[in-house]
């Protein structure tokens, strides 16, 4: 057993002691098909030590009713478009609705960590063992880290270097 | 011997910390690490004129070391064992006295303080970037004259076995030279099956370069064995098992089943690798490659249960000469069609045909074929009748002839085998093509790749397309063959086989769908690695992959 080894072991243990710390993921990372679902994206660190200025998601098709938090120091924008097809929502027929959110103009140093929050209706029709996924383009002045690598069939998230943030569709709650 | 031995380096006991490592390292997997590298002395792609003492690598944050190595110009490990080091400030990696000029390619396997295992490489060169002129003492050429020895000699097990058991199917010989024609596939398997193993070497010998010692290090073996030239070696050994069991049981129920799944299973494995099934549709060249495969087994491997059938008395050898000669005549047509149209995927055009090294072996083959065909068609319109008729002199006539048969099968089996370490024709051509508009000189040796992503194709091209510093050319396309224009490509390069983790290199604009990276370094032969990673939009990336032999 060399110094190396212990080093490593301990590294080792770390990590499995702080699990997903270092990506940006969402918070509640399973949901029921069709409820109403905080999503809170969990930003831990800089790009490559750099401030983070700005962070985009991208709505996948089938969530709805997509409300961002608003969040003191930061300029908010979404940006509107037709859904892939209409959807049902409380008797209502929707057929466009935010796709992407920004907020921008904050600084947030990557010693520091914060969230930044928003609301969505998931699929009705959601199957249960489904993922959606969130892409998160993580802006640092004028460099980019993008969350937005989906595991491609038989990989794992944990393959990828860059995971875009992900939710699993749990069984719909019956009333 | 007071002296003691120094630290044996055997990558074993690397793997098997490797391996008592994975499960907690995959334990750990959820959390991703982003350890990075802010700063390398010296810088990756430094030209120096004097040799560092050390590497240093500087993290963004504390990592703990698993592996580093510092590839020399030869392709050897530079640092002695404990001259890599993880100190509060990053990995000091400490370089021997004496360096030599030319390119090193330093690598470095290190897990962040979250546990994720993190890796990359960057290269520096002294004096000059070597490769390309720079004799590389990697005996390449000695490899592959060995591996095509290894590797004829497995083809002639294969057409042995695989061709007495279609020949005891089709001709249906009996008593005597029923046994005779078994005891010739058994032995023939077991040829085939001694050729196996170094095949399988002396294939990851050539992948990784190198010296003959190459041979003690697992990985060689690995790397062969696990290769899809490999799958295609262990299906053959696989069948020609089976026909060796067969071939002992023969007198049992069932074997000439047995025999026939061990021949099928030999023949299929040819479609898991090579130019043939990689140079079209595989739907189309699949089969071509089995009808070929299929019927030069059955045709050479009865040339000598036919010398055998030769001993026999008149009447029979005459029946067995008849049925053999009559089943041949659709084979060797199957044969002749199968190779054309295999041949024409791989060359397309006859003019450059003598300009490469797949050309003239084809030409070669072609012309022993040709000698082949002309000595079949003797057998069977001269030789074949006039033994019916029972001439007196024509059993020793055509013993003759089909010895000099076998003589020439043996000849194109040889000159096949070695067709196999060459380049194609349509490899080069694609490299022509990409060329033609290009920005970039076309350089003869270019080495050029395809790849294919979602949405997208991808021509990469090498130029001067050896080891040294490289000029890489990247030219994108829609599926409907325009230009395609995305924001952002990189390129990673590794070479897992020789410890090399992915260097990363980003591409330049060099016009619409074209993009360019200078000084691309590749400091070791081998099998590299590469992945293209294109932007097709902010929030879409896509990966191809490609593999680049050296």
């Amino acid at each position: 057993m060399t110094i190396k080894t212990l080093t490593l072991a301990g590294a080792l243990f770390l990590g499995l002691a702080l699990p997903a710390l270092a990506h940006i993921t969402l918070e509640t990372s399973e949901a029921p098909a069709g409820s109403t679902y905080k999503a809170v994206l969990r930003v831990g660190h800089g790009c490559e030590g750099k401030a983070t200025t700005g962070i985009r998601v991208q709505i996948p098709d089938g969530v709805i009713a997509v409300k961002p938090m608003p969040k003191p120091g930061w300029t908010i924008e979404t940006t509107t478009g037709a859904y892939a097809e209409p959807v049902q929502l409380w008797g209502e027929t929707l057929t466009e609705g935010v796709r992407e959110i920004t907020w921008r103009g904050g600084e947030l140093p990557d010693a520091w960590y914060d969230e930044f929050v928003f609301r969505a209706h998931l699929p009705d029709g959601g199957v249960p063992g489904q993922m959606l996924y969130f892409p998160v383009l993580q802006e640092c002045g004028d460099t980019v880290t993008r969350w937005i690598d989906l595991p491609a069939e038989g990989q794992s998230a944990e393959d990828l270097e860059e995971p875009a943030p992900s939710l699993m569709l749990t069984a719909p709650v019956t009333q | 011997m007071t002296a003691k031995a120094p630290h044996p380096r055997l990558p074993l006991g690397r793997w098997l910390r490797a391996a008592l490592l994975l499960p907690l390292l995959m334990a750990a997997g959820v959390a991703q690490a982003h350890a990075v590298v802010t700063a390398a002395e010296p810088g990756d792609g430094a030209l120096l004129a004097s040799p560092p003492a050390e590497v240093v690598l500087r993290f963004n944050e504390p990592v703990a070391l698993i592996h580093a190595q510092v590839l020399d110009p030869d392709g050897r490990d530079a640092l002695a064992p404990g001259a890599a080091q993880s100190r509060e400030d990053g990995l000091h990696l400490s370089l021997p006295d004496r360096l030599g000029p030319g390119t090193y390619t330093v690598s470095y396997h290190v897990t962040s303080l979250d546990g994720h295992p993190v890796e990359g490489s960057l290269v520096f060169s002294l004096g000059h970037v070597s490769g390309g002129a720079h004799p590389v003492a990697d005996g390449a050429q000695a490899w592959r004259w060995t591996f095509v020895a290894a590797r004829l000699a497995l083809y002639l097990g294969l057409v042995g076995a695989v061709g007495g058991v279609a020949y005891a199917r089709l001709v249906r010989p009996t008593g005597p030279a029923r046994d005779s024609v078994w005891q010739l596939a058994g032995a023939s398997a077991a040829l085939g099956l001694c050729a196996v193993v170094p095949t399988l070497g002396l294939h990851g010998g050539r992948l990784f370069g190198g010296p003959a010692r190459q041979l003690l290090d697992p990985a060689t073996w690995e790397a062969g064995a696990l290769s899809a030239f490999g799958c295609t070696v262990l299906c053959a050994a696989a069948g020609l098992a089976l026909i060796g069991a067969a071939a002992r049981a023969r007198r049992r129920p069932g074997a000439g089943i047995l025999a026939l799944m061990g021949a099928g299973l030999a023949l299929g494995g040819f479609v898991l690798s090579g130019h043939a099934v990689t140079a079209g549709p595989r739907w189309i060249t699949s089969p071509l490659l089995l009808l070929h495969v299929g019927a030069a087994a059955f045709w050479a491997g009865s040339l000598l249960p036919l010398v055998r059938a030769l001993t026999r008395p008149a009447r029979e050898a005459a029946l067995l000469l008849q049925t053999f000669s009559r089943r041949a005549v659709p084979a060797v047509a199957l044969l002749v069609l199968a190779g054309l149209g295999l041949a024409w995927l791989q060359v397309r055009h006859l003019a450059p045909l003598p300009a490469t090294e797949y050309g003239r072996f084809l030409l070669v083959k072609l012309g022993l074929v040709g000698g082949l065909l002309g000595l079949a068609a003797l057998n069977r319109l001269r030789l074949t009748p006039a033994l019916i008729r029972g001439e007196a002199r024509s059993p020793r006539r055509l013993r003759r002839s089909i010895q000099a048969e076998a003589a020439l099968v043996a000849a194109i089996l040889a000159v096949t085998a070695a067709l196999g370490t060459t380049v194609p024709p349509r490899a080069l051509m694609a490299a022509e093509a990409l060329a033609a508009p290009g920005p970039h000189d076309p350089a003869v040796d270019a080495r050029h790749l395809h790849v294919m992503g979602t949405g997208f194709h991808g021509d990469i091209s090498f130029a001067p397309g050896g080891l040294g510093a490289n000029t890489v050319a990247i030219r994108l396309r829609d599926l409907d063959g325009r230009p395609l224009q995305v924001p952002q490509v990189a390129l990673r390069l590794s070479n897992p086989s020789r410890g090399i983790a992915p260097l990363e290199r980003p591409a330049r604009p060099d016009g619409p769908g074209v993009w360019r990276i200078d000084g691309v370094t590749l400091g070791v032969p081998g099998a590299w690695d590469l992945e293209l990673e294109v932007l097709v939009s902010d929030f879409d990336r896509q990966t191809a992959r490609a593999r680049l032999d050296l």
